[in-house]
């Protein structure tokens, strides 16, 4: 597995990198967004670091942890009807957490769990701001982290076991996901969250 | 080989579902913002709205007038969702209020997206707002942005105030008196001879029956209007039900009684104010309504007409 930490930026900015091409990209992706940062940044070199150093990296860095923890926490809860859905509060938020909540019931009112974890190919964080100027008008601490993601090894199957997934579906494809901190003075490294998804829309993993 | 099968059924009802999805929304734009990847079925859809396909006394036997109706309902019949079937819902529920337009429970994100989140469709905060639209039937989520929020359908019309609208559109009048003999100042008719009684020039608008549609609050109600019957006050005290609009009299027809709407009076008129007897002419309706999953009865009487007549006995000179 691949873990690509792309991004650099100036210390109070938040920055775009599109370079680092794990998942690739291509026309009909939704493009980048621009953070909404009160200083601008310029467009750097790719650089991976494994000690991340600036406040731009530690987030960023906290932001690829907490989508791996995404992922981590969907496999508990779809693979365990036990495991209390309150524990996707850890991972996610917002839009994301409603509708996964809402998914997640349904398929346990059906008696249908998961099997097997999905592989994530690939993180790459694309962006980051750590523009906190207004979060209640939407300017929070933001991350936008691009996941390249492998379920051939994952079925959903009702109680007798039988599957329910459709043969057409893809066994890997690429989601944008926004990652975002609302507890930034508070909390700065625990408290970020997943709040919405984005597909993009590639084959496969091939990139990476 | 079974996976394959279980695949298949599954494929079905996934596809079915997302087609359903899709139709329900098909008045507006939509996509699929993001796919579960485990089942590869939309988990956030979202929308720009567009303009989405922006309800007497009965006698003994009649049918009843029902009630209101519930003014939030779930029906997807029309986009292929049979399961549930459709009726009535709770208008409130921890995911929001009702939404006749959208088929789901609404309630504003919150927190609101952040900046250049896709939910914003392009928007920036502060402009309009996101909604979740929250779809217990499918499960779905749909996240919608919009300048002003949706109707809450509970506040809005009842299916039977929608289907009021309707049968006001329907413009439902009295029957027009048709009576032999007839109330002109040089008729006169007898005790002990036929009187007969029906409705002059029917139309649908008097006679029925007549059909009509109304859309108020994300509800669409079709009313169907029909005469039960014509109740006539004689103006003697006694009244007549007819169930049919009546027999026009001809001459020819002579001394023979109405086939279905007649009367013989026992007393000549002279004693009444102007020498006449009134007779009025009350229409019952019964008014069948069927829309947002439900369907419902209205009574409407009360529409009535009065004209009178003299009624004189016959002298028979002896020597």
């Amino acid at each position: 597995m691949t873990k690509r930490l792309g991004f650099t930026s100036w210390a109070t900015g938040a920055l775009v990198l599109a370079a680092v091409a794990a998942c690739g990209s291509n026309s009909s992706d939704p493009p980048t967004t621009s953070p909404a940062s009160p200083s601008s940044t310029s467009p750097r070199a790719v650089t991976t670091s494994s000690s991340p150093t600036s406040p731009s990296e530690v987030a960023a860095a906290n932001a690829e942890s907490v989508v791996r923890r995404y992922y981590a926490t969907l496999d508990q809860v779809r693979q365990d009807p036990t495991v209390p859905l309150a524990r996707l509060s850890r991972a996610e938020n917002g839009i994301e957490l409603n509708a996964d909540r809402r998914l997640i019931t349904k398929e346990r009112q059906q008696h249908l769990r998961q099997v097997g974890s999905i592989r994530l190919v690939s993180v790459v964080v694309q962006s980051v701001s750590l523009d906190n100027s207004d979060s209640k008008g939407g300017d929070v601490p933001t991350a936008q982290v691009d996941v390249c993601w492998d379920v051939s090894a994952v079925d959903l199957v009702d109680r007798k076991g039988k599957s329910v997934v459709s043969s057409t579906r893809p066994d890997q494809g690429s989601t944008r996901y926004f990652v975002t901190n609302p507890k930034w003075i508070t909390h700065p490294s625990d408290g970020w969250r997943v709040s919405n998804g984005q597909d993009l829309k590639l084959a496969s993993c091939s990139g990476s | 080989m079974l996976r394959l099968i279980a695949r298949v059924l599954a494929l079905s009802i996934v596809a079915a579902c997302f087609v359903a999805l899709s139709a329900t929304l098909a008045s507006a734009d939509t996509k699929c913002q993001k796919t579960d990847a485990t089942t590869g079925t939309c988990l956030i859809t979202v929308e720009v709205p567009g303009q989405p396909g922006s309800p007497g006394t009965p006698g003994e036997g009649d049918p009843k007038d029902t009630g209101s109706g519930a003014a939030c309902y779930w029906d997807g019949t029309s986009q292929g969702i049979t399961k549930p079937p459709p009726g009535p819902v709770p208008c409130t529920s921890p995911d929001g209020y009702w939404s006749n337009t959208y088929h789901c429970y609404i309630s504003a994100a919150s927190p609101q997206p952040i900046a250049g989140d896709p939910a914003w469709q392009g928007h920036q905060p502060g402009d309009g707002a996101v909604y979740n639209c929250s779809q217990p039937q499918t499960g779905m989520l749909i996240t919608i942005w919009a300048q002003n929020a949706p109707p809450n359908s509970g506040a809005g019309p009842s299916p039977r105030e929608v289907a009021q609208i309707a049968i006001k559109q329907m413009g439902l009048t009295a029957i027009e008196i048709g009576i032999a003999p007839n109330s002109g100042p040089n008729s006169i008719g007898l005790v002990g001879m036929p009187v007969w009684m029906w409705a002059a020039n029917p139309n649908e608008h008097s006679v029925g029956p007549i059909t009509s549609s109304a859309t108020a609050g994300g509800i669409t109600i079709t009313a169907t209007a029909k005469l039960l019957h014509v109740t006539w006050d004689m103006g003697d005290g006694e009244q007549v039900v007819c169930k049919t609009a009546g027999t026009p009299y001809r001459p020819e027809y002579g001394r023979k009684d109405s086939p279905d709407c007649g009367y013989t009076y026992k007393l000549s008129s002279v004693r009444e104010p102007g020498e006449a007897y009134t007779v009025t002419a009350t229409s019952s309706w019964v008014i069948t309504w069927a829309g947002a999953g439900q369907t419902g009865t209205i009574r409407l009487d009360g529409l009535n007409r009065s004209t009178q007549i003299r009624i004189g006995e016959a002298q028979v000179l002896v020597d």
